[in-house]
C-alpha cells in the first residue's frame, strides 16, 4: 500500500501543496485537475525528484522520503523524452533492468509479447528516431512493465496517443498492475481514461 | 490541495561530477595564478621595481603593443569583410550549386598547423609561388616577397575567414523555413531580404565573432615569427619569445607577458559580456533555404560565383599548394630521417595525450557546471576562459620562471608542452561539449536516476554514446591544435626534444624548401588523420545500438 499523509511541498513562500492519499497494491488511481495544481509535483515527490517539507510517504509501511530516486520501488513513464536516442527500442527496454538482472529467453519472450500487444511488433531493432512519438511512449511503457517495480507513475504518458491506441495501452497496464500487484498513479487530463480503466479518481484543486 | 500555479522545478542528478569539476576548476585557477604570480615576482625582482622598468621600456612596449593591437584589429576586420559576403553567396547557392563540400573543405584551414599554412601560403603567394609562376608565364613579373604586415594579414584572413564563414552559415541555417517562404511569397528584393531576414541573425554573431578572431590574432605567434620578416613587424608574443629565448631578459619577458595578459583579459571580459557565438557553432548544422526570386538574376549569379571562387583561391589554393609541393620523391627521403621519427613520436604522443586530457577535463567541468545552481556556474566559465587570456607563450614564460629554480625545465619540456597544449585547447573543447551536456542533463537526469543509471554505468551506456559526436570533435580539435602548436616548443625545444612543427620551422629557416614542403605535407596529412580518427572513431565506440541489430548493447 502506497500511503501519503500530510505530504507537503513548498516552492518559495508563495506556492505549497499538501497531499493525503493512498493507493492499494493492484489498484490504479487517476489523478486529475487543472494545470499547475500539483499533479506532476505529486509524482515527483513519490519518485524522489522533489523533497517534501513535511509529512509521510510510505510503501508497505517503509518510509520512502530518505531514499534517493534509484532506491525507491518506483518506475516512471514521463510525458516525453523517455527513450535514449542512441539506443534501439529493445535496448531502451533492457536498460530498465536492474544492475544485477540479466535478460533471459523468458524475458525476451515477455518483451516480444508486450511489443505485439501494444502494436509495436517488429520495432525492437528500430531507433527512436525511426518511430512515432506515440510508439516511443509505448516502448517506454514496455520498459516500465518489465521493470515491474511495485509503484508505477504515469505522467500524462499517453496523451499523445489516439483513443484506440490508448485503450490498448490501458489493457496492458490493467493486466500488469493486477498480475504484479502494482500501485499505479496515472496523471491525465481526459476523464475517459479513468472511466475506461474503471479506477478511482483523485481530483486536485487549488485551495 | 494547492494554493496556486507554480513554476517548474528542475531536478539535477548529484554525483561525482561537481566535486571533480570543482577540483579541476581550482587546479586551473591555481596554475593561472601561479603563472601570473611568477611573472609579477620576476618583474618586481629588479631593484628599481616593476613600474620603473616598465616606464623605462615604455616606448618599446607601447610600440609593440600598438602594432599587435593594430594587426589584430585589421585581421579581424578583413576576415569579416571576406567571410560575410561569401557566407551570403554560399547560402544563396547552397542547394543549387552543391556546395556542402566547400564548407567541409574550409574547415581544413581551421585545423591546419600554422607552419603548414605558411608553407601553403608561400606556395601560392610567395616569390616562387603559383601566382608568380602564372604571372611570369604570361610575360609579367612575379610577386614580390610577401613577408611583413601584408603576409601576416593574409595568413590571419586565411585562418579566420573560414571560421567566421562556418559560424555565419550556421547562423543563417537557423533561420526558420517559414521566413524564407514568406520572403518568396512577398517577393522581397535582395536588399529587403538581407535587412529583414539575414541581418538580424548575422548582427548577433558579428560582435562576438570579431572579438574572438581579434583575440586569436592578438595572441598569434608562429605566423608572425615566420612571416613578420623583421623587428618592424613584431607582436607582444614574439617579443616575449625573443626576450626569453635570445636576450634571456626574464624581467622584460615577464613585463611583456603581463601587458599581453592584461589586454587579453580585457578582451575575454568583453567576450563574456557579448556571450560570443562560441566555437560550438563551428560544428556543421543542417538548414534549408528556399529559392528566392532574385536568385536567378545573372548579376547575382556572377557576383556569387566570383565571391566563391575568390574564397576558394584564398582558402583552398594553399591546401592544394601544400599537397602539390610536397608530393615529390623527397617525401620518401624525409620519412627516413631519424629527426623526423623522433619528432613524429613526440608530436603524436603529445597530441593524443593532450586531446584526451583536454576532453576529459572539459567533460567533467561541463557536467559539473550544469549540475550547479545558476549563480555558481561562473566559476567554471572563469576557470576555462582564463586560458583564452593566458596565451601559450605567457603560460610557458610563467612556467619557465616558476620552475627554473626547482628543475631543469628543458628536461621536463615534454610535460610542460603537454600541460600548455592541454590548457590552450581546453576553452575550445569546453565550448564544444558544454551545450550538448546541458541539454542531456536537462532531458535525462530524472530518467537516468529513476532507472538507477548512475556513475560510470551511466557515462558508459548513456552519456558517452549520446555525446560521442561532440567528444570526438573536441578531442579532434584539441589534437589538431596540439599537433600544430609551435609556441611552447619554441621556448622549450632543443636538439633532444623536437616536434614536427618545430622541425618544419627549422627546416624552412635553413632554406631547405623542398624538404620543408615534404615535411609540411606529412604534418598536414597527419593532422587530418588524427582529427578524423577522433571525430569518426568516437561514433564507432561501443555503447551505441546498431539499427536493425538484435544484439543488445546495454546489458553488462
Amino acid at each position: 500500500m502506497l500511503r501519503i499523509e500530510g505530504l507537503r511541498f513548498s516552492w518559495g513562500e508563495d506556492f505549497h501543496f499538501t497531499y493525503d492519499l493512498s493507493v492499494a497494491s493492484g489498484e490504479i488511481l487517476a489523478v486529475q485537475g487543472p494545470s499547475g495544481v500539483g499533479k506532476t509535483t505529486l509524482l515527483e515527490l513519490i519518485a524522489g525528484f522533489q523533497t517534501p517539507t513535511a509529512g509521510n510517504l510510505t510503501w508497505d509501511d517503509k518510509d520512502l522520503v530518505p531514499l534517493p530516486p534509484w532506491q525507491r520501488p518506483v518506475t516512471t513513464v514521463f510525458q516525453a523524452d523517455n527513450l535514449f536516442s542512441h539506443l534501439s527500442c529493445l535496448d531502451n527496454v533492457l536498460i530498465g533492468l536492474g544492475r544485477e538482472e540479466r535478460p533471459t529467453p523468458a524475458l525476451h519472450k515477455y518483451i516480444d509479447e508486450y511489443f505485439t500487444q501494444l502494436g509495436l511488433e517488429g520495432l525492437q531493432s528500430r531507433m527512436p528516431s525511426q518511430i512515432s512519438g506515440g510508439q516511443q511512449q509505448r516502448v517506454a511503457l514496455v520498459r516500465a512493465l518489465i521493470r515491474a517495480r511495485p509503484i508505477l507513475l504515469l505522467d500524462e504518458s499517453f496523451s499523445a496517443l489516439d483513443w484506440d491506441m490508448r485503450k490498448e495501452c490501458f489493457d496492458a497496464l490493467k493486466a500488469v498492475v493486477a498480475s504484479h500487484e502494482m500501485a499505479a498513479l496515472l496523471v491525465s487530463h481526459d476523464t475517459r481514461d479513468a472511466e475506461y480503466l474503471g479506477c478511482r479518481e483523485l481530483r486536485l484543486a487549488t485551495d | 490541495m494547492a494554493n496556486g500555479t507554480h513554476p517548474i522545478v528542475s531536478y539535477r542528478s548529484s554525483g561525482a561530477y561537481v566535486p571533480l569539476g570543482m577540483l579541476g576548476a581550482a587546479g586551473l585557477i591555481l596554475i593561472a595564478l601561479a603563472t601570473i604570480g611568477a611573472l609579477l615576482g620576476v618583474g618586481a625582482s629588479r631593484p628599481e621595481g616593476v613600474m620603473t622598468v616598465l616606464a623605462g621600456n615604455m616606448p618599446r612596449v607601447w610600440r609593440v603593443a600598438g602594432f599587435t593591437f593594430w594587426q589584430a584589429s585589421l585581421s579581424a576586420m578583413l576576415s569579416l569583410l571576406v567571410a560575410l559576403p561569401v557566407a551570403l553567396a554560399y547560402w544563396r547557392r547552397t542547394s543549387t550549386w552543391k556546395l556542402s563540400k566547400l564548407n567541409s573543405l574550409s574547415f581544413l584551414a581551421i585545423v591546419m598547423p600554422t607552419t603548414v599554412a605558411v608553407a601553403g601560403l608561400l606556395g601560392v603567394w610567395g616569390q616562387n609561388g603559383a601566382i608568380s609562376y602564372l604571372l611570369r608565364a604570361i610575360g609579367g613579373d612575379g610577386l614580390s616577397p610577401i613577408y611583413g604586415l601584408g603576409a601576416v594579414l593574409l595568413a590571419h584572413v586565411f585562418f579566420n575567414a573560414p571560421l567566421m564563414l562556418r559560424v555565419f552559415i550556421s547562423g543563417l541555417s537557423s533561420i526558420p523555413a517559414a521566413q524564407w517562404r514568406l520572403a518568396a511569397q512577398w517577393g522581397l528584393s535582395d536588399w529587403q531580404r538581407f535587412r529583414l531576414i539575414e541581418w538580424p541573425i548575422l548582427k548577433q554573431l558579428i560582435p562576438g565573432l570579431v572579438t574572438i578572431v581579434f583575440l586569436l590574432c592578438f595572441t598569434s605567434f608562429s605566423l608572425i615569427l615566420m612571416l613578420g620578416g623583421g623587428p618592424a613587424v613584431t607582436t607582444l608574443e614574439v617579443s616575449i619569445y625573443t626576450a626569453l629565448r635570445f636576450d634571456f631578459d626574464l624581467p622584460m619577458a615577464a613585463l611583456l607577458s603581463l601587458v599581453q595578459l592584461t589586454i587579453c583579459a580585457a578582451v575575454v571580459a568583453i567576450l563574456a559580456r557579448l556571450d560570443a557565438a562560441g566555437l560550438a557553432t563551428v560544428a556543421p548544422s543542417p538548414g534549408k533555404r528556399l529559392r528566392q526570386p532574385g536568385d536567378a538574376h545573372y548579376q547575382t549569379i556572377l557576383l556569387d560565383a566570383l565571391l566563391i571562387a575568390g574564397f576558394l583561391l584564398l582558402a583552398v589554393a594553399p591546401l592544394c599548394a601544400v599537397i602539390l609541393d610536397g608530393m615529390t620523391d623527397i617525401l620518401l627521403r624525409v620519412i627516413t630521417w631519424p629527426a623526423f621519427h623522433r619528432a613524429l613520436i613526440a608530436s603524436l604522443a603529445l597530441a593524443v595525450a593532450s586531446a584526451l586530457l583536454a576532453t576529459t577535463l572539459a567533460t567533467i567541468m561541463a557536467a559539473a557546471r550544469v549540475r550547479l545552481e545558476r549563480n555558481g556556474r561562473w566559476v567554471f566559465d572563469l576557470a576555462v576562459s582564463l586560458y583564452l587570456a593566458v596565451s601559450a607563450i605567457v603560460l610557458g614564460t610563467g612556467l619557465f620562471i616558476l620552475l627554473r629554480g626547482m628543475v631543469d625545465v628543458f628536461v621536463i619540456a615534454p610535460l610542460l608542452l603537454l600541460l600548455a597544449n592541454m590548457l590552450v585547447a581546453l576553452p575550445f573543447a569546453y565550448r564544444v561539449i558544454q551545450g550538448k551536456m546541458a541539454m542531456l542533463a536537462y532531458a535525462q537526469d530524472k530518467l537516468c536516476d529513476s532507472l538507477d543509471l548512475r556513475g560510470w554505468r551511466r557515462f558508459r551506456l548513456i552519456t558517452f554514446p549520446a555525446l560521442a559526436r561532440e567528444l570526438g570533435f573536441a578531442a579532434g580539435l584539441s589534437a589538431a591544435l596540439s599537433l600544430g602548436d609551435m609556441t611552447v616548443i619554441a621556448l622549450f625545444g632543443s636538439q633532444q626534444f623536437q616536434t614536427l612543427p618545430w622541425l618544419l620551422y627549422q627546416t624552412m629557416a635553413r632554406y631547405r624548401a623542398e624538404d620543408a614542403a615534404a615535411l609540411a605535407l606529412l604534418l598536414f596529412v597527419l593532422t587530418l588523420l588524427l582529427f578524423g580518427v577522433f571525430v569518426k572513431g568516437a561514433t564507432y565506440l561501443p555503447g551505441r545500438s546498431r539499427p536493425h541489430g538484435r544484439q543488445s548493447n546495454v546489458t553488462d
